[in-house]
């Protein structure tokens, strides 16, 4: 408070100097948003508070829209937002800022449009909303679908045959999830577990999952040949089905 | 303004027949925080001094001046950090904006010379401070508060000088002072410091 430290000549080298270096459509969908802090304010022991990005579809931004508070490594510093945060058809702006003791200042605005994932293919083409166990067991076809619900958990279950639930470890969005037979999976995983009249089972670990976001939160979900264990047998499970 | 003034002149004339009249002009230019927002001003500081010569050890003093600032920027951008159950945790941000920051100042200290070559005289001195503040500004935090202020308020402090002063005659005297000042404001609460680069003239009513 009573520093004798000269005042700075430019009034705005007490604030720090951020740059958004850039904003990267993934093919997931996601946008991986990076900054860097040029200067953290040339006043003495000035250092930075917070840093982070936000982003809108309005390209005059609040520091607090969209924000995400991402640590600082070294100068830089970056946030992910998740695809199911974008419509396709909006534009999007992004933005990095920090703060210091003095106030806050935001970088560059940059801008996105088309903001989808790029579709995976899977490598079977199963027909869309059936599902079989496997084992000689009939196909048969999803009469209700539910989800994904805040716990990422997805639910199909078919008249007279099975029952499956896909609980995912994080948001969905467009890309490949490994199952795991775990009923608390982290990101990036799924467990599936199903029950068929007196058959019950999960999917072993390790096999591809096939999600595409369809729109909003519809996404497409195929299970191709993805082995399960029952009385020491391996069988080959099979679904495909969109959620509403 | 003009009673403190008038009353002021009056202290001094009565005060001693040997009494001195100085005349300051100053830059004060606000050090760390407050050189952030305001703007250096100049302004004139009127006082009264007992006469300084190789007899006095010590002289006396009292002043008066007064101080308008200007902010640095329209807009001082601000920020905030905000909690809630449904948000999380958020860094928002904010302004704020100056529109009046003025100080009247009175002064109460002594010098003492401590190289006294007639005329010339090297001192360093120290007063207190108290004073009055005229502050109006404007607040606003995004879903924090929004709020707008405008007062008066006591103040004070102390301030140091390093000096020198020649006599051109009798009567009158240059010198020139390097000030470091700090004070408390009462509200809002704020501590605030700043360097003063003055000249000025002594008049010697004897």
């Amino acid at each position: 408070m009573y520093s004798c430290k000269k005042a700075l000549s430019d009034v705005n080298d007490y604030l720090p100097k951020v740059t958004t270096v850039s904003a990267v459509k993934l093919s997931s969908g996601d946008v991986l948003v990076t900054g860097k802090i040029n200067s953290p304010g040339e006043s003495d022991g000035s250092q930075i508070e917070y840093s982070g990005v936000c982003m809108g579809t309005h390209s005059n931004l609040k520091i607090s829209e969209g924000q995400i508070i991402c640590s600082l490594y070294g100068t830089g510093f970056s946030g992910l937002y998740p695809a199911s945060d974008f419509n396709a058809d909006s534009v999007y702006y992004f933005q990095a800022w920090a703060t210091n003791e003095y106030g806050y200042s935001v970088g560059n605005a940059l801008r996105l449009d088309s903001i989808e994932a790029t579709p995976l293919t899977p490598p079977c083409n199963l027909t869309m909303n059936r599902v079989s166990i496997g084992g000689g067991n009939p196909n048969y076809s999803y009469n209700q679908i539910t989800g994904p619900d805040a716990d990422n958990v997805v639910s199909g279950t078919s008249f007279s045959g099975p029952s499956v639930t896909f609980k995912f470890g994080s948001t969905l969005s467009t890309g490949i999830y490994k199952t795991i037979n775990d009923p608390s999976p982290s990101a990036g995983f799924v467990y599936i577990s199903f029950f068929e009249g007196f058959i019950s089972g999960s999917l072993s670990s390790g096999s591809d999952i096939y999600v595409n976001r369809i729109s909003g939160t519809s996404y497409e979900i195929t299970v191709c040949s993805a082995p399960w264990i029952f009385n020491s047998s391996t069988f080959y499970f099979d679904s495909r089905l969109i959620t509403p | 303004m003009k009673k403190i003034l008038l009353s002021f002149l009056m202290f001094v004339s009565f005060y001693s027949a040997s009494a001195q009249i100085s005349l300051m002009l100053y830059n004060f230019r606000p050090t760390g925080e407050f050189g952030y927002v305001m703007k250096p001003a100049y302004s004139a500081e009127l006082g009264y001094a007992n006469g300084i010569d190789e007899a006095d050890p010590i002289r006396s003093s009292f002043s008066i001046t007064y101080l308008s600032f200007t902010p640095r920027l329209d807009t001082f951008p601000t920020t905030g950090y905000y909690y809630s159950g449904s948000t999380g945790s958020m860094v928002v941000q904010g302004y704020q904006c100056y529109q009046k920051y003025n100080l009247l100042l009175l002064y109460c200290g002594m010098d003492w010379p401590f190289i006294k070559k007639d005329p010339f005289f090297v001192y360093v001195g120290l007063d207190i401070t108290a004073g009055f503040s005229e502050i109006e500004y404007t607040s606003y935090m995004e879903l924090i508060s929004d709020e707008s202020y405008s007062g008066g308020s006591i103040l004070a402090g102390f301030r140091g000088r390093l000096g020198v002063e020649y006599k051109l005659s009798k009567s009158l005297g240059l010198f020139a002072n390097l000030e470091r000042m700090g004070w408390l404001n009462a509200e809002p609460k704020s501590t605030n410091a700043g360097n003063t680069y003055g000249i000025g003239i002594h008049l010697n009513f004897n």
